[in-house]
Order: C-alpha cells, then sequence, then structure tokens
C-alpha cells in the first residue's frame, strides 16, 4: 500500500502544474498565503462556534443562528483551503508524504470531521432545550475537543515549515 | 542605526534563548495564527455586513460590539506574540520592508477599528469602509507570510 502511495506521489509532482509550481518563484507563496488566509478563516469561524459551545460568548445569541451564520464561512474557506493546499502537496508530494507532522495534520482533519459528523448526528438532536442557554455537558466536549482538535492542525500545519 | 539595533537585540540573552529552543518560534507563531483567525474572521464578517447588506453605522455598530471584546484580546494577544518572534530574530523582522509594511498596515487597522464605534455614516460610506477594511485584513495576512519569502 505504501509504496502504492509512494509511486501516487511521484507521478503526482510530475504533472506539468506541479513542476511549475515547484520552479516559479512566486505560485508556491501566493498559494501559501491563499493557503492561511482560508485557514484563518476556516479557524476564526469554528473556534467562535466552538467557544460559544463551550458557554463562553453567549452574547452571541442563539446557538443555532451563530452556527448557521458562520457554516457558510466555514466551508467556503475549507474548499479554498483545500485546493491551495493540494496544489501545495503535488509540488513536493513524495516529500510531504514522508512528513511526519503532515501526516499529524491530516490525522487531526479526519479526527475534526468525525467529531463534527457525531455532533451533528447526536449532539444537535435536543438543541432546542439549550439553544440560548448553556449547552449541556456532551456539547461542551464536542465543542472543546473541535477546538483543540483545529489547534493541532494549525500547530501541525506550522511545523511543516520547520520539518520539510 | 535599525542593523545595530538588530545586533545587540540578537544578542540579548532573552533573544540568545528562544534562539536555542527550537521548538520557541514556531510555537509562537502558532499563537500568532489563531489570533489572526479570530481577527481576520470579524473583519470578514464586518466588511462583507458593509459591502453586501450595505449596512449603516447602526447595525455595523451592533455587529462590533459583540465582536469587539474578542478582537481587542486577540490584537493583544498578536502584539505580544509578535514582539516575541521579532526578539527571537530580529533581523528577519526589522530589516524587512514587507515586515515595516505589515507595521504599517496593523495602524491603519486599529485605527479603524478605533474609530468605528464613534463613526456615524450612510451605507455608501459604509460600503467604502467595508472594502477598506478588507483589503487591509487581506494585505495584513499577505504581508505576514511574505516576510518568510523577501
Amino acid at each position: 500500500m505504501f509504496e502504492r502511495l509512494h509511486a501516487f506521489c511521484k507521478t503526482l509532482e510530475q504533472l506539468g502544474f506541479a513542476q511549475e509550481i515547484r520552479e516559479s518563484s512566486w505560485l508556491f507563496p501566493t498559494l501559501e498565503t491563499v493557503h492561511v488566509v482560508a485557514l484563518a478563516v476556516v479557524v476564526g469561524s469554528i473556534m467562535s462556534v466552538d467557544l460559544r459551545l463551550l458557554g463562553r460568548g453567549l452574547r452571541n445569541g442563539p446557538f443555532t443562528v451563530l452556527a448557521r451564520e458562520m457554516l457558510p464561512w466555514t466551508w467556503t474557506a475549507f474548499v479554498l483551503a483545500s485546493i491551495a493546499g493540494f496544489l501545495m502537496f503535488a509540488s513536493k508530494a513524495v516529500t510531504y508524504a514522508e512528513n511526519g507532522p503532515f501526516r499529524v495534520k491530516l490525522l487531526l482533519l479526519a479526527l475534526a470531521a468525525l467529531n463534527m459528523a457525531v455532533f451533528h448526528r447526536l449532539g444537535m438532536r435536543n438543541v432546542a432545550e439549550w439553544d440560548s442557554r448553556q449547552p449541556p455537558m456532551a456539547a461542551k466536549l464536542a465543542g472543546g475537543a473541535s477546538l483543540l482538535l483545529w489547534i493541532g492542525v494549525v500547530a501541525a500545519g506550522r511545523w511543516i515549515g520547520f520539518t520539510t | 542605526m535599525i542593523e545595530n539595533l538588530c545586533n545587540w537585540l540578537a544578542g540579548t540573552t532573552v533573544s540568545v534563548a528562544f534562539q536555542s529552543w527550537g521548538w520557541f518560534v514556531p510555537t509562537v507563531q502558532v499563537v500568532h495564527i489563531l489570533c489572526v483567525g479570530i481577527v481576520f474572521t470579524a473583519i470578514l464578517r464586518l466588511s462583507v455586513l458593509f459591502i453586501a447588506r450595505r449596512a449603516d453605522s447602526r447595525g455595523a455598530a451592533e455587529l462590533w460590539l459583540r465582536l469587539r471584546p474578542s478582537v481587542w484580546t486577540a490584537l493583544l494577544v498578536l502584539l505580544l506574540t509578535g514582539t516575541l518572534l521579532t526578539i527571537a530574530e530580529p533581523a528577519r523582522e526589522l530589516l524587512n520592508w514587507v515586515f515595516r509594511t505589515k507595521m504599517l498596515l496593523v495602524m491603519v487597522l486599529v485605527g479603524l477599528l478605533a474609530t468605528l464605534p464613534r463613526l456615524n455614516f450612510q451605507q455608501a460610506t459604509g460600503r467604502a469602509l467595508g472594502l477598506l477594511l478588507l483589503t487591509v485584513g487581506l494585505a495584513l495576512i499577505t504581508a505576514g507570510r511574505w516576510i518568510a519569502y523577501v
């Protein structure tokens, strides 16, 4: 399986667009800027929802109103960050695939997605009961886990720059 | 003169300690980025309110009132972490024209945010203000990232 992954990465970084990003003096930094701008919005919007789940920021009103307001920002920025991230990955696919912090970042992203899916399936069932009040313990745990996971995503992302 | 300051700063005990701890700069950068996220998301929400919905000063004031505590706290942490990063790598920051541009943009942003509650504007002015806020926010992040490349 790892051999296949390695072969895929090798093929990917030999594609025309990947070579162009690697060899250009401005393409990679520009993609990185787009990635950071988008990630800032992803993290900023998710953090405000997580903090509300943790009982902070109650002045932001009902949870559902805040979540509805933030969700389009989160998803739009996430798609943008993913596209820029993929293009950066493609430029040095083998190096990144073998990089520890990069793997940790992907794992944390998967865990954050799982946490969100579980919260939406279970935690949102009785949201009407606590929408404008302190959330129950399960919702607080989901918010806390999400906050820690996204801080981890940013940390792992930053460490990639220091280890590649 | 700035070069002398950089040399002096880089030789101080604090700077030498920061440079010797391999984890220090990336850790402080992580906190810096998280706070950038808080501030930029707030800027984006305010700007879009101004630009798309063409809010008047009252609508903007209501949103700003909710965002203000987290934005000012994040800006304070950004000042602290930014100072620590400058102490750790003085030449990388202080001798870089992109860093200086970033500092200028920070001052513009803080000035805009500080005067926001006192502004009494109509929809058209709000739109221009939204565009200005968004441009300054984007330019700030861009400058922050390009410090490493210039």
